[in-house]
C-alpha cells in the first residue's frame, strides 16, 4: 500500500473510531444474539447430514449455537459493507478528482470493511466458546470468515447498485433467508439441495458445519464454491466501484 | 388539508422514485413469508414455543412487515431531516411536514402489509383474513414508530440499522409462541399484535382487551413517530 492509500486507510479507521455507538453495537449484537440463541433453544435431538454424506445425531441447541455465528456475521458484515462503502462514495469521488487512482480510494474502504468483519468474528467466536466448542476450529473459523467476507462484498455491491435504502432492505433479509433458512440444518434434512446450493451462503455454511460437528474435513467442494463466490464478488465490487468513481 | 395531502404524496413519491427500491419493498417481504412459512413452526418448537402450522406462518408475515417497516421509519427521518427543516422554514410549518411524513409512512406500511398478507395467503392460506391483515398492519405501524424513534436519536445509517435490527430480533425471539422468555417478553412492542396474529392464523378471534391493547400501542407508536418528525422539522433558534 502506497503513502496516499495508507493515509486514506488511516483516516477511514479514525472515522469509524469516532462512532462509539457503532463499536458498542458491533460487540453487543453478536454477544446478545449468539448467547441468547444458545440459552433459549431446547436440546431436542436432530439428525443432520455432514458434507461427505456422514449422518450424525446432535441437538437443536448445538446446531443453533453453531449457525447463529454465520447468520450474525453475515448480517453485520453485509450492513457494514453496504454503509461503509456507500457513505464513502462521494468522498472517494473527490479523492479521485484530486489525483487518487480508483484503486487507492477503494482499498481503504475494503480494509475498514474487512477489519470490522474481523471484530465481529472475534466477538462471535469468543461468545460461542462460552457455550459450545466446535469439533474442529479450523474449518469453523474459515467458514465463518468466508460468510462474513462474502456478505460484506454483497453489501458493498448492494450499496453501489440500489443505494442506501434499497441496500438496507436487501441486507436485512438476504443473510436471514440464505444462511438462516435455506442453509440452516435446523430445518429440512440438514443437507441443502437444489436452489439452496446456488446461494452465496451454501459454501461457507457447509464448511463451518463440517468444522462444527466433525474432526475430519470433507467439505473441499463447498470450500471451492465459497472461494469462487469470494473471487467473483471481489471482482464485481472493484469493477462497480471503479466505474462509480469515474 | 390539501396541502398536507400534497406533501404526503410528494414524500411518498420521493421514497418510491427509485423503481428498484419499490421492487425490493414488494419482493422482499413476499420472499421472506414464502421461504419461512414451512420452517417457522419447527423453529418455534426448537425454542420451546408452542406456535405451529398456519399460526407460525402468519407470525412470519408480521415479522417481515415489522422488520421492513422499522428500516423504512428509520430512513424516513434520518434521510429527510435537513430537507424537512427547510420545508418548515419555507412556510410549510413543522406540524404539516410531520403530518405529511406520517401519511407517507402509513401508506408505505399498508403497502408492505398488503404484500406480506398476499404472500401469506398464497403460501399457507388464511383462516381469519380480516384479523390477520389488521394484525400484520399493526406490526408494520408499530415498527414505523420504533424506526422513526431510533432515527430521531441515532444519525448514522449503520448504527441506526443495527439498533432497529437489535430491537426487532429481541422482540421476535422473545415473543409469544417463540421462547416467551419471561419478564422482557411482557414489555415487547409487538407482543399483543403477535397474540392477535397467532389467534387469527389458527382461525380464532381475539379478546376485546387484546384489540384495545394493540390499538393503543399502534396509536402510541404513530404519535411517537409524529412527534419525532415534528421535532426533526422544527426550525432551530439561532
Amino acid at each position: 500500500m502506497n503513502g496516499r492509500a495508507a493515509i486514506a486507510t488511516r483516516m477511514g479507521f479514525r472515522e469509524q473510531l469516532r462512532r462509539p455507538l457503532l463499536l458498542v453495537l458491533l460487540v453487543a449484537v453478536p454477544f446478545l444474539f449468539i448467547s441468547w440463541s444458545f440459552a433459549i433453544t431446547e436440546p431436542n435431538p436432530r439428525l443432520i447430514t455432514l458434507p461427505g454424506g456422514e449422518q450424525i445425531l446432535t441437538t437443536m441447541r448445538e446446531i443453533h449455537g453453531a449457525i447463529m455465528v454465520p447468520i450474525t456475521v453475515g448480517f453485520l458484515a453485509g450492513l457494514i459493507g453496504l454503509f461503509v462503502v456507500q457513505s464513502a462514495l462521494e468522498t472517494d469521488r473527490r479523492l479521485v478528482l484530486a489525483g487518487y487512482s480508483p484503486g487507492e480510494a477503494i482499498a481503504p474502504r475494503l480494509a475498514v470493511m474487512v477489519s470490522a468483519t474481523l471484530i465481529v468474528l472475534a466477538v462471535s467466536f469468543a461468545v460461542t466458546a462460552i457455550d459450545y466448542i466446535p469439533e474442529s476450529w479450523g474449518p469453523f473459523v474459515v467458514g465463518n470468515l468466508l460468510a462474513g467476507l462474502i456478505y460484506g462484498l454483497i453489501g458493498a455491491i448492494a450499496g453501489a447498485l440500489v443505494g442506501r435504502l434499497g441496500g438496507a432492505y436487501l441486507m436485512f433479509f438476504l443473510p436471514m433467508l440464505d444462511i438462516g433458512v435455506a442453509q440452516n440444518p435446523m430445518f429440512f434434512d440438514g443437507d441443502p439441495q437444489g436452489w439452496a446450493t446456488l446461494l452465496p451462503g451454501y459454501g461457507p455454511t457447509r464448511v463451518l458445519i463440517d468444522g462444527a460437528f466433525s474432526q475430519g474435513f470433507e467439505a473441499t467442494g463447498p470450500l471451492l464454491v465459497a472461494l469462487l463466490w469470494l473471487a467473483a464478488l471481489s471482482v464485481a465490487v472493484v469493477v462497480l466501484l471503479r466505474r462509480s468513481l469515474r | 388539508m390539501s396541502a398536507i395531502a400534497l406533501s404526503g404524496a410528494d414524500f411518498l413519491r420521493e421514497h418510491l422514485r427509485a423503481r428498484l427500491t419499490l421492487v425490493l419493498l414488494i419482493v422482499i417481504p413476499a420472499l421472506f413469508v414464502l421461504a419461512s412459512a414451512s420452517v417457522l413452526g419447527e423453529f418455534a418448537s426448537a425454542l420451546g414455543g408452542s406456535v405451529a402450522g398456519d399460526s407460525a406462518s402468519a407470525l412470519g408475515a408480521g415479522w417481515a412487515a415489522a422488520f421492513l417497516a422499522g428500516a423504512l421509519g428509520f430512513f424516513q427521518i434520518s434521510s429527510s431531516r435537513e430537507a424537512d427543516r427547510r420545508l418548515a422554514l419555507a412556510g410549510m410549518g413543522a406540524s404539516r411536514v410531520a403530518v405529511g411524513r406520517i401519511f407517507a409512512s402509513v401508506v408505505l406500511g399498508v403497502l408492505i402489509s398488503v404484500v406480506a398478507f398476499l404472500a401469506l395467503l398464497l403460501s399457507a392460506g388464511i383462516a381469519h383474513p380480516a384479523h390477520t391483515f389488521v394484525a400484520i398492519l399493526i406490526f408494520s405501524l408499530t415498527y414505523i414508530g420504533i424506526g422513526t424513534l431510533v432515527g430521531s436519536f441515532v444519525s448514522g445509517a449503520l448504527e441506526g440499522s443495527l439498533t432497529v435490527a437489535f430491537i426487532f430480533l429481541i422482540d421476535a425471539f422473545s415473543g409469544p409462541g417463540m421462547s416467551d422468555s419471561g419478564g422482557i417478553a411482557q414489555v415487547m412492542p409487538t407482543r399483543k399484535a403477535a397474540d392477535v396474529l397467532i389467534d387469527a392464523g389458527a382461525g380464532m378471534g381475539s379478546p376485546v382487551s387484546d384489540w384495545i391493547a394493540v390499538g393503543l400501542i399502534t396509536l402510541g407508536a404513530l404519535a411517537l413517530a409524529a412527534t419525532a418528525f415534528w421535532l426533526s422539522a422544527r426550525p432551530r433558534s439561532a
